[in-house]
């Protein structure tokens, strides 16, 4: 059964049955006070009419007389029942002259008093001795209130409930709809989304509650699936395109070569330019294979405490000795005092790989302007900032420069694939830490790595 | 040991007084008091239930506390501890009995950079200077790039 009929039919239910429990309780406690209250009555009418019948003296029956007379109203249906039931031990006599039970007899006889009720008519009887002489005085009448009120009374409650049914079972559904339309209506939406029209978004209700966080939550999810298909489409593109240029080079190349009968030294030439952009093939090859290691960890790899600051100072070292010009910079302004503070879980090899690749590209995109990098540690963390001054990053791609293969458009005199930051980023990713890149354009850019550091992991 | 002062806003980029301070004094044992200028609010519960903690503790950001990690990580062996104290009043004599609570012997100021003011805070350099105490105005290029966030890197390359 569907929820929505689930809760309806709960409600409606627990409704009905409470409703009901309460009218049925009211209805019986009033039947029973309503019983024992008229039983009283016939009992003060038996014990005055006992009185004054059997009793002593002639004014006392008098005043008795007229006190019944004058203040005990007539019940419907009155009758007294003066019975001398000495002479009759198991009232057998009794209980056929007046058509009464004997059980109601004997009950009187051994407890001094009993009730009866005969269809609608109440009996009281008592138990009166004197002189040595047995008397059971009845009282029987009609219960007007029983008949008459407390039946109405039942009616009442019965057309009650019936009518809170209705509103109920109308609330119910209601109330049941006001709460699953909303989720129907997401998944509605949700089904018509699909990897055609992935850019489609549920629209956010006003309020803020559940449904709308839920709302916000799948929109979150459509929204990262939809970049991680951009991004899947651009890499394609890209890598193909990245493979397809110095293929179409070599094809070229031996093509010309081919046409006609050419000298040694042409089909040298030819061949030297072939080799040349398959080294380069063999190049990326590398890269993107290194890069899709990186990326998506298949074997593990070693890691060990590595002291960051030597990283640091080995690839400027590297870098020194390939580009002599290049002016990099080690700021220690605020490297922290305790090498302790300087130490972070990882692969020497793998960190020297991402730190080489932002310098390299820090000096390379700057004419080798300088660059500075500057090490600092906080409690938890250790932070190296790599700042050049070099064409920076237009804003409008800042969100790309992630992406394998891509280069920014003010890139064309820069030689390069678009390789090494993606995999500086899955490096230090692997590391626990984030890598940041803030630029402005014609200003330079600045790089921001941090790693988690050793005491405090 | 020498105490020094320095009037900050919370911002990372105020740290920097404390950086070349500490720069220029660097063979002491220093204990470093970082002072926040505000006019404490007037409603009675505010006063009832003052707490110079937790008030200094909502001021914070994650970002400063970092900045103040990595100073006393540069500066471990110098600076032995590094408080921050609210200052609640504008008036001389107030700020002289700071002065002489705190133990202070130096105070540095930042000379280009102006201290954010915001709220109820007010610029304490103008009490600062009528004092009699030792003042060191520092300088450095000031960033005014408007940032939404407040980054550690304020404090490199200065």
């Amino acid at each position: 059964m569907k929820t929505q009929s689930k809760i309806a039919l709960i409600l409606f239910i627990s409704n009905v049955s409470i409703i009901l429990l309460f009218g049925g309780a009211i209805y019986y406690s009033l039947n029973k006070y309503s019983y024992n209250d008229f039983y009283k009555r016939l009992e003060t009418r038996a014990t005055i009419a006992a009185k004054y019948n059997f009793g002593a003296n002639e004014m006392n029956v008098e005043a008795l007389k007229t006190i019944k007379e004058q203040h005990l109203e007539k019940l419907p249906n009155e009758k007294e029942y003066l019975l001398d039931v000495t002479e009759d031990p198991g009232f057998l006599k009794t209980a056929a002259n007046y058509s009464l039970s004997i059980k109601f007899l004997n009950e009187i006889s051994m407890r001094g008093k009993a009730t009866l009720k005969d269809g609608n008519t109440f009996f009281t009887g008592i138990k009166y001795l004197n002189d040595n002489k047995v008397y059971f005085v009845l009282v029987s009448a009609h219960h007007y209130y029983s008949s008459h009120h407390l039946s109405f009374l039942r009616n009442v409650i019965w057309t009650g409930v019936g009518l809170i049914a209705l509103i109920t079972i109308g609330f119910s559904v209601y109330f049941s709809k006001l709460i699953f339309d909303p989720i129907k209506l997401i998944t509605f939406r949700v089904k018509q989304i699909s990897t055609e029209n992935i850019h489609l978004r549920l629209e956010e209700p006003g309020n803020n509650n559940e449904i709308s966080e839920l709302i916000n939550t799948f929109n979150d999810l459509l929204n990262r699936l939809e970049t991680a298909f951009e991004t899947q489409k651009n890499f394609i593109s890209n890598a193909s395109h990245e493979f397809g240029t110095p293929l179409t080079a070599i094809i070229g190349e031996a093509d010309v070569a081919l046409i006609k009968e050419r000298s040694t030294v042409e089909y040298q030439e030819s061949l030297k330019n072939i080799l040349k952009q398959s080294e380069r093939l063999d190049q990326i090859t590398k890269s993107l294979l290194f890069l899709a290691q990186t990326g998506y960890t298949g074997k593990k790899i070693m890691f060990e405490i590595v002291r960051i600051d030597e990283v640091i100072w080995g690839v400027k070292e590297v870098m020194d000795k390939l580009n002599p010009q290049n002016k990099i910079f080690v700021n220690l302004d605020l490297l922290p005092e305790d090498p302790k503070k300087l130490k972070i879980n990882g692969s020497k090899g793998l960190l020297n790989v991402a730190i080489a690749n932002i310098v390299s590209n820090a000096c390379k995109y700057s004419y080798s302007k300088p660059v500075a990098i500057s090490i600092a540690s906080s409690n938890e963390e250790v932070i190296i900032l790599i700042k050049d001054e070099g064409v920076g990053i237009p804003e409008n791609e800042l969100q790309f420069i992630y992406d394998p293969f891509f280069r920014a458009s003010n890139t064309h005199h820069f030689d390069g694939y678009g390789i090494g930051l993606p995999l500086a980023r899955n490096i230090v990713k692997l590391h626990n830490g984030a890598l940041n890149v803030m630029s402005k354009v014609n200003k330079g850019t600045t790089v921001r790595m941090t790693f988690p550091l050793v005491s405090f992991i | 040991m020498k105490r020094i002062l320095i009037p900050v806003d919370f911002k990372v980029q105020s740290l920097n007084t404390l950086k070349l301070a500490m720069a220029s004094i660097d063979n002491y044992a220093v204990s470093v008091t970082l002072m926040f200028a505000e006019i404490p609010s007037d409603s009675i519960t505010d006063l009832l239930f003052y707490s110079p903690a937790r008030r200094i503790d909502s001021l914070t950001t994650v970002e400063f506390r970092k900045a103040m990690a990595i100073l006393m990580n540069r500066y471990e062996n110098t600076i032995t501890e590094i408080n921050i104290e609210l200052l609640h009043s504008m008036s001389d004599s107030y700020f002289e009995n700071f002065l002489e609570a705190n133990r202070i012997d130096e105070i540095y100021i930042p000379e280009q950079y102006k201290l954010n003011i915001c709220g109820r805070a007010f610029d304490p350099i103008p009490v600062i200077m009528r004092s009699g105490a030792r003042v060191f105005p520092v300088k450095w290029e000031v960033n005014r790039q408007y940032s939404e966030v407040d980054m550690t890197d304020f404090l490199f390359g200065v």
